[in-house]
């Protein structure tokens, strides 16, 4: 087999070794091991090709067995290159480090106890992704790494891994909707009985649209196609749950700011409901309830919440227009298959009937296993009436003070507060006074996404500083 | 010129009035930060630094439109990042900006100097270089360090790093004052990097007595 083959996939193998090293020597936002673990990862999986690189000069092999030796090591440099690129956007330099850490106590609280790390894109995305290795090791039998085979053993599967938008483009009121990643991570833990009357109608409508399309399919194919993405849209609509019980309306603004941002079309496929869907029924549980979050809006900023608020240009979906199916149909990467157009075509109208059980189960999951996330509309209402004009003053809401005691804000009071300063107070935030220059909107919200960050770090920093000294207490 | 005490200080830092309010925030540990009898507030080093670095500026000539412009302070400055449980040293002679850990707000009617703990002035560690905080200040404050000892210091976030004595400001009636600030750089401010060296009005006034400095010059 050619030498200078194998010299350059173990160089290649070695520059990525020494990538992964200066990042080890890097900076991580948060307390948490899961950068060190993936990064811990890639490094087994380049000795392992390193492994395979060596093993490819023994002479005493045939060349189809050596290049095939060699083949499994460019392979393996491949994947450690482009997990290497995944992650590369992890360190303290490109992630809003004050909100991660936080965002890790979400994580904890909700009993995710997989290593978590961040990772930075240069555009408005928020995406939660996830490795299981847990038998990685296996296929490469005595040439896996002792590397690959300890980092295996030892880390609990899977890794997360959420994007977040860098610091370039993320502003943070909208980091509420990581809320909803980690609803996914949660999920499969929320049971919502999907035996309903409903179906019975939701069958009726599919039936007879097919029968329009003539359409046939087989009623296992059928039942299949519809429990696929069934449990894809159910996933979401928890995920949404999630994200409004311990974001408040934060994760609405943000959700539905960036529905509206990433793209025009009614947002409905195969694995999500028509964004309109979701926009409508996280307002209704604003709207409702004794107080409600809208309430407290009113209160204090005099603006009456409508669905719309942050995102008037979203396309809303209804079954009888022929747009979104045709959207669902047409030739591209996204295209479905006529039936599958036509469950989600369908399924809508069933999942709108199902959103009340889906939050109350949501909401009783919650109750059980993390209590105090849950922020309420007292608390939106409490949040406001300390910190809001406080905000406007340049004081960021870090600490809150709770029959008289200081203690560290919560996220969700930041994001909470940041959202309402931005819908309703951004023309009087940082106000100049009079005959002084005028301030730009563009320059008050910078301003404001600055001040949120700060009170991000420096609640961190009670929070922690109060956790030690708690800990000195005990030892 | 009168000092608060720490007993004013507290009242002061509890006041129910937005714009009476002194804001030093978070205080970590409050009972060791603002001590009974004393005169000052602890303050603690936060997590940002800017460290001096080179670049291919050869002068910070803000009136400059030659090649040596500054157009940004930022070139001046690498930023790192410790967090709270690591640290950063500074050598022997050398220059760099911290941050407070605490948000700092000052109402109209107070002001405040840093000074530097006795400690750190015993090891050579010099904690302030522009003492005043203005009436109206509202930001992370930056400190500026510098090591005139032989001996490199480990800093942490989370350290006692200085301590701020706050004065009553007076309007010319001796009543309180209520004057806001009309235009302050660093309103908010929680970035070290400085944002200009002059005003506005002062730069148009500069500019335009370089150019006849020039012209003078020529002829």
């Amino acid at each position: 087999m050619s030498v200078s083959a194998r010299h350059s996939a173990s160089f290649f193998l070695c520059r990525l070794r020494d990538e992964v090293q200066r990042l080890e020597d890097g900076q991580f936002p948060g307390h948490h091991p899961g950068p060190r673990k993936w990064l811990a990862f890639i490094k087994g999986l380049i000795d392992t090709g390193l492994n395979y690189a060596d093993a490819a000069g023994n002479r005493r092999l045939r060349p189809a067995q050596a290049n095939h030796l060699l083949y499994q090591a460019e392979d393996l440099a491949v994947e450690a290159y482009s997990l290497l690129a995944g992650f590369n956007a992890s360190e303290s330099t490109r992630i809003p480090h004050p909100v991660v850490a936080p965002l890790q106590r979400w994580a904890q609280r909700l009993g995710i106890e997989h290593p978590i790390f961040f990772s930075a894109e240069h555009e408005p995305v928020y995406e939660l992704a996830w490795y299981d290795k847990t038998d990685y090791s296996d296929p490469f039998g005595k040439l896996a790494s002792e590397s690959l085979k300890k980092v295996v053993a030892e880390t609990q599967w899977p890794i997360y891994r959420i994007t977040v938008p860098s610091k370039a483009m993320g502003m943070l009121p909208h980091f509420a909707v990581v809320a909803h990643e980690f609803g996914h991570a949660v999920s499969d833990d929320i049971f919502v009985d999907d035996n309903i009357p409903e179906y019975k109608k939701f069958r009726r409508r599919l039936d007879a649209r097919l029968a329009k399309l003539s359409v046939t399919a087989d009623p296992v194919e059928v039942f299949t196609s519809y429990s696929d993405i069934f449990k894809l849209w159910m996933d979401e609509l928890k995920a949404d749950a999630v994200g409004h019980y311990i974001a408040g309306p934060a994760f609405f603004f943000a959700l539905c700011g960036f529905l509206e941002l990433s793209g025009r079309g009614f947002g409905v496929g195969r694995t999500h409901p028509p964004s309109s869907l979701r926009r409508q029924a996280l307002f209704e549980k604003l709207s409702t309830g004794r107080p409600s979050f809208a309430a407290a809006y009113r209160k204090h900023l005099g603006i009456p919440l409508t669905v719309d608020i942050s995102s008037p240009n979203m396309a809303v979906f209804s079954r009888t227009d022929d747009e979104p199916f045709q959207g669902l149909v047409q030739p591209g990467p996204n295209q479905l298959a006529p039936l599958d157009a036509a469950i989600c075509m369908e399924l809508p109208a069933l999942m709108e009937a199902m959103a009340p059980a889906v939050f109350q189960e949501t909401l009783a999951f919650l109750r059980k296993r993390c209590p105090d996330l849950i922020y309420s509309a007292s608390d939106l209402d409490q949040d406001l009436s300390e910190h809001l004009d406080a905000l406007s003053a340049m004081v960021p809401p870090i600490e809150q003070n709770r029959k008289g005691k200081l203690s560290p804000c919560r996220l969700a009071t930041i994001l909470n507060v940041g959202w309402a300063a931005m819908l309703g107070r951004l023309s009087s935030f940082g106000d100049a006074p009079q005959g002084a220059p005028e301030v730009e909107p563009a320059d008050q919200l910078a301003k404001l996404h600055e001040l949120l960050l700060k009170a991000a770090e420096l609640s961190e920093a009670k929070q922690l500083w109060e956790e030690c000294q708690a800990a000195k207490g005990t030892a | 010129m009168t000092t608060l005490s720490s007993a004013a200080l507290r009242g002061r830092l509890s006041e129910k009035k937005l714009n009476k309010r002194l804001v030093v925030c978070p205080l970590l540990d409050a009972g060791n930060q603002l001590k009974a009898g004393q005169a000052s507030i602890d303050i603690r080093l936060g997590f940002e630094f800017c460290l001096v670095s080179p670049s291919s500026v050869g002068v910070v000539d803000e009136f400059s439109n030659g090649d040596d412009r500054l157009e940004s302070l930022s070139q001046l400055y690498r930023r790192e990042y410790v967090p709270l449980g690591g640290k950063i040293v500074i050598h022997p002679h050398q220059f760099m900006l911290a941050q407070t850990l605490e948000y700092l707000r000052f109402p109209p009617d107070l002001m405040a100097y840093v000074v530097g703990r006795s400690t750190w002035g015993r090891l050579g560690l010099i904690v302030a270089t522009a003492v005043g905080i203005h009436p109206n200040f509202a930001g992370s404050l930056t400190l500026e360090l510098r090591n005139l000892g032989e001996t490199p210091l480990a800093l942490y976030p989370g350290q006692v790093i200085a301590q701020l004595f706050v004065h009553d400001v007076r309007a010319p009636n001796g009543r309180p004052s209520t004057a806001l600030a009309p235009e302050t750089q660093y309103a908010g401010a929680v970035d070290m990097v400085p944002r200009r060296i002059s005003s506005a009005a002062t730069k148009g006034t500069m500019d335009q007595l370089i150019e006849r400095f020039k012209t003078y010059q020529k002829s």
